[in-house]
């Protein structure tokens, strides 16, 4: 089994390496593409170091083509199911059935699940930045960003009034500076301000009031276009960040108390915001920029949330489909090896095993199976060689059955033939294929059925089971006198199971005895009478002689049954010598001759005698010469014809002789046809015994003779019927 | 099963198509001069910003520009060469609390930055380039063949938590001009 099934396993492993390494190369073209198509559309090389990106490619990849693999095995394996469902591959109704039962099983709370969780994360997800949130935190930055305007304006505000006062008491003069430092701190203490700048001139003079919180903190230098912006006659507010806090300034211009519209300096009033507070408001800036940033990124969060769960209810039910098939395939394939293994052995092959090595209940009836293919393996060679002894037997009793000289018949309860042997098909002259295995009142004939019924009849008063009896069976062309013994057939609890008939053919025996009888009757009447015959006729004769002339008229008389006496003498010699010569037992001397031309001169003379009647000898060829005594097969056709001619009436007769020669037997046939009267079945069968003659003239022993120089010639004879009329005598010599 | 996969199949189909490159970005009012030491250009990139780009630099985050410029001599019959190759990035980042816009400019320093109290002008001075020294002068030959070509592109934004790296095929802010190519001959 082993060396039938390597080819094709190789085979198989052949295809299995070409598949996966189709596989192998479509996931590389696969990983290429995808590469291809994430750097091209991403373009986030530019932004993230390159090993940040072969580890966020390779993942995705990895991702994309795990799934891939996943759906195209799922898929593979389902396709594959639906085409062996198509095909009626054995196993594949219950493989369906199961991955329809883990996918029904899975894909129902799964789906349920999913649009639960999908849903409740979208509403998630809405709530986030439902309008209170994003309303409080607009507030919170509104109010950070009025801080930052009202310090802002503030500075602006006391910039502004620094100024003026500067102006309408020309404090910008320098023999006034003194003024001016003493105005400026007081405004600075009275209105708790920073850091107090006062420019005179484009890159003129420069004052520098540090304020009391933090006299440490000094404001950077302000730009030019600040400056540029400020004499041109605006008011300017900047914010400095420094590393203790945020400086806001408010920068107003300085006016000349003569010509009010020129611009002779600038005030810069700075306002301290604390590191503390700058935090804070940072927190506030940073919290609410990331929800305007997450608010912008709604729909695609919520996408990619919904893609992840898709993607994990896919994963349950792709993984629930593969341990369907898995688990079906577990199940299935033992039962395609049992259904195949079990195919095997029904086609006669007791030596399959099945190798399938299981812990499980699969296991189990596996070993089983392989167990009973054991047992069955010895039971059916034990059947095998009881088969084989009951069929040497059966032959033995048929070749016993088929060479004994006895017919058997038997018929089974309902009558029907079921044996014939060879002796009872050449008795009763019967084919054995045309009466096998039918019922007896089918093919027996009525007259034959009268003797069947009376068996039955006598079977029925019978205890024994047993008939014996002896019948005159009359034949189609012959009659045979038979020994029949009928048994019934039990079997070991008593029932009937029919009859076996048994014939032992006596006929030839019968003849035989009868003609014993006949030739010891015949010497005995031969010798007791032919010897008074002598003297009975020879008185007659001397009263003849010495009274015939004396006693005149009445001598006549007197002559008359002398005459009488000696002529029935005569007739009864004539008698006692065919009985003494059927008595004597007449010695044959066979020599080599030609039949047709012993036969041919008999024919001769009958045709010369018998003119009125046609007579036709048809001769056989290729007859050998034969070892037969050439008088007394004279005499047989002598008398054959005699009574062929006795037969047929003058005119129309008609009487044919044909010889012939078979070659198998080893025997010449010699056939004389008559068209006359023919012969009742029940004389045929005496017709050979002795004395036994429709003739009125006849002795009864022309036939009795002919037939024991027949069986001195180791032949046999027979008698039937001619058609249309007639009958036919037949007679067998061996070569 | 099927229905479920393709559902999957057709959410990332329609989803990777959903990637903008923005509106038909281009560059125009390109204009090549030179000073006494280098060739200097100026031009301006139009139609750069859409709604969602406004959007997002409103909502705090950092958008960044990248010019790519390229002095090539064309030569016959050969590869053209190239002299000089620059790349300058624009960075705006809104401040919501104190309502200004900053812009950086590499081409000044990477501590450069200037301060816009008004979008419109923030969104000017990110979309111009003004007077870039490509190359010094005295690499071109005289009566030569030369051309510049420029190109400009948004960057990938940088999302919260790092989301620009899950949502990689997502980008709504995203543009990419052709390449523009202006050639002269150096008198």
């Amino acid at each position: 089994m082993e060396s039938k099934t390597r080819p094709n396993l190789d085979e198989r492993e052949l295809r299995r390496r070409r598949r996966e390494r189709i596989i192998i190369l479509l996931t590389i073209l696969v990983i290429v593409l995808l590469t291809y198509m994430e750097t091209h559309l991403s373009r986030i090389e530019a932004l993230v170091p390159i090993s940040n990106n072969v580890l966020i490619f390779g993942l995705i990849n990895i991702n994309i083509i795990l799934v891939i693999l996943l759906v195209f095995l799922i898929v593979r394996n389902v396709v594959k199911l639906i085409f062996e469902r198509k095909h009626g591959i054995l196993g594949s109704k219950l493989r369906t059935k199961l991955v329809a039962a883990f996918v029904s099983l899975s894909l129902i709370p799964t789906a349920i699940l999913f649009f639960v969780a999908m849903n409740l994360l979208s509403y998630s997800i809405d709530n986030w930045f439902n309008m209170k949130v994003g309303g409080a935190l607009n507030l919170s930055l509104d109010i950070a960003q009025s801080y930052y305007r009202q310090f802002s304006e503030n500075a602006k505000f006391y910039s502004r009034q620094i100024g003026s006062v500067i102006t309408a008491n020309r404090l910008y003069e320098r023999d006034r500076i003194d003024y001016l430092k003493t105005f400026v701190e007081q405004r600075q203490k009275d209105f708790q301000l920073g850091p107090i700048e006062i420019y005179f001139g484009d890159k003129g003079r420069k004052i520098v009031f540090r304020g009391p919180a933090g006299s440490d903190i000094l404001p950077k230098k302000l730009g030019p276009e600040i400056f540029e912006e400020v004499f041109s006659g605006k008011e300017v507010s900047t914010t400095q960040s420094l590393s203790q806090g945020d400086l806001v300034s408010g920068i107003a211009p300085i006016y000349s108390h003569y010509s009010p519209s020129e611009v002779i300096g600038t005030v810069a009033v700075y306002y301290y915001i604390p590191k503390g507070m700058m935090d804070k408001m940072a927190v506030i800036s940073k919290t609410s920029e990331e929800y305007k940033q997450f608010r912008l990124l709604k729909n695609p969060i919520k996408l990619s949330y919904i893609i992840t769960l898709l993607i994990i209810t896919l994963l349950i039910i792709f993984s629930a489909t593969w341990f369907g098939l898995f688990l079906a395939k577990g199940i299935t394939v033992p039962i395609q090896d049992l259904a195949q293994a079990t195919r095997k052995i029904a086609q006669g092959n007791l030596d399959y095993q099945i190798d399938i090595v299981a812990d499980d209940e699969i296991g189990v009836l596996v070993d089983s199976f392989n167990q009973m293919t054991k047992d069955l393996k010895i039971s059916h060679e034990e059947v095998e060689q009881a088969n084989l002894d009951l069929e040497r037997r059966r032959k033995y009793m048929e070749t016993v059955l088929r060479n004994v000289s006895a017919g058997v018949i038997s018929i089974d309860k309902e009558g029907v033939i079921t044996t014939i042997n060879r002796a009872s098909e050449k008795m009763l002259g019967i084919k054995t294929e045309k009466v096998l295995n039918r019922k007896y009142p089918e093919v027996l004939r009525p007259e034959h059925m009268v003797l069947v019924n009376e068996f039955l009849r006598d079977m029925e008063e019978s205890d024994t089971g047993l008939i014996e009896k002896q019948i005159e069976l009359t034949l189609q062309d012959r009659s045979l006198t038979v020994w029949v013994t009928t048994t019934v057939l039990r079997d070991d609890d008593g029932n009937y199971m029919g009859l076996v008939v048994v014939f032992e053919d006596l006929t030839e025996l019968q003849k035989a005895e009868r003609m014993a009888a006949w030739r010891e009757v015949a010497r005995r009447i031969a010798h007791e009478i032919k010897n008074p015959l002598t003297p009975v006729q020879l008185s007659a004769q001397r009263l003849q002689r010495k009274y015939g002339d004396k006693l005149g008229e009445d001598g006549s008389i007197f002559e008359e049954c002398t005459k009488t006496i000696i002529d029935q003498v005569e007739v009864l010699k004539k008698l006692v010598d065919e009985f003494s010569r059927y008595a004597r037992m007449p010695v044959t001397h066979p020599a080599p001759n030609d039949l047709n031309e012993v036969i041919a001169g008999t024919v001769t003379l009958f045709q010369d005698a018998h003119k009125g009647i046609t007579f036709i000898f048809e001769q056989g060829a290729d007859i050998p010469k034969m070892n037969i005594d050439a008088e007394q097969i004279k005499r047989v056709m002598m008398n054959l014809l005699d009574n062929a001619v006795a037969a047929v009436q003058m005119g129309d007769g008609r009487v044919e002789i044909r010889t012939s020669y078979d070659k198998i037997a080893k025997v010449a046939r010699v056939e004389i046809l008559d068209n006359g009267t023919g012969i009742s079945p029940k004389n045929k069968m005496r017709m050979f015994e002795p004395y036994f003659s429709t003739k009125k003239s006849g002795t009864g022993l022309g036939l009795a003779i002919v037939s024991s120089i027949i069986s001195d010639h180791q032949g046999n004879i027979g008698v039937r019927d001619n058609y249309p009329k007639g009958t036919i005598v037949s007679f067998e010599l061996p070569a | 099963m099927i229905f479920i996969l393709c559902f999957t199949i057709s959410l990332l189909l329609v989803h990777i198509p959903s990637v903008s490159y923005g509106t038909e970005a281009r560059i125009a009012d390109f204009f090549i001069t030179n000073n006494s030491k280098d060739i200097l250009v100026y031009f301006r990139v139009k139609e750069c910003f859409t709604k969602q780009m406004d959007e997002a630099i409103l909502a705090g985050i950092p958008t960044t520009f990248t010019f790519l410029l390229e002095l090539q001599q064309e030569r016959a019959l050969w590869f053209d060469s190239s002299l000089s190759r620059m790349e300058i990035k624009h960075t705006i980042k809104y401040d919501n609390v104190r309502n200004v816009f900053f812009v950086t400019f590499s081409e000044q320093g990477a501590a450069s930055h200037v301060e816009f109290k008004d979008f419109a002008s923030a969104k000017r001075a990110m979309a111009d380039i003004n007077g870039i020294a490509i190359a010094p002068l005295k690499m071109l030959k005289r009566d030569s063949q030369y051309f510049i070509k420029v190109k400009a592109k948004l960057d990938k934004v940088r999302l919260p938590l790092h989301m620009e790296y899950v949502f990689f095929f997502v980008s709504m802010w995203d543009f990419e001009t052709e390449w523009y190519r202006h050639g002269f001959v150096y008198k």
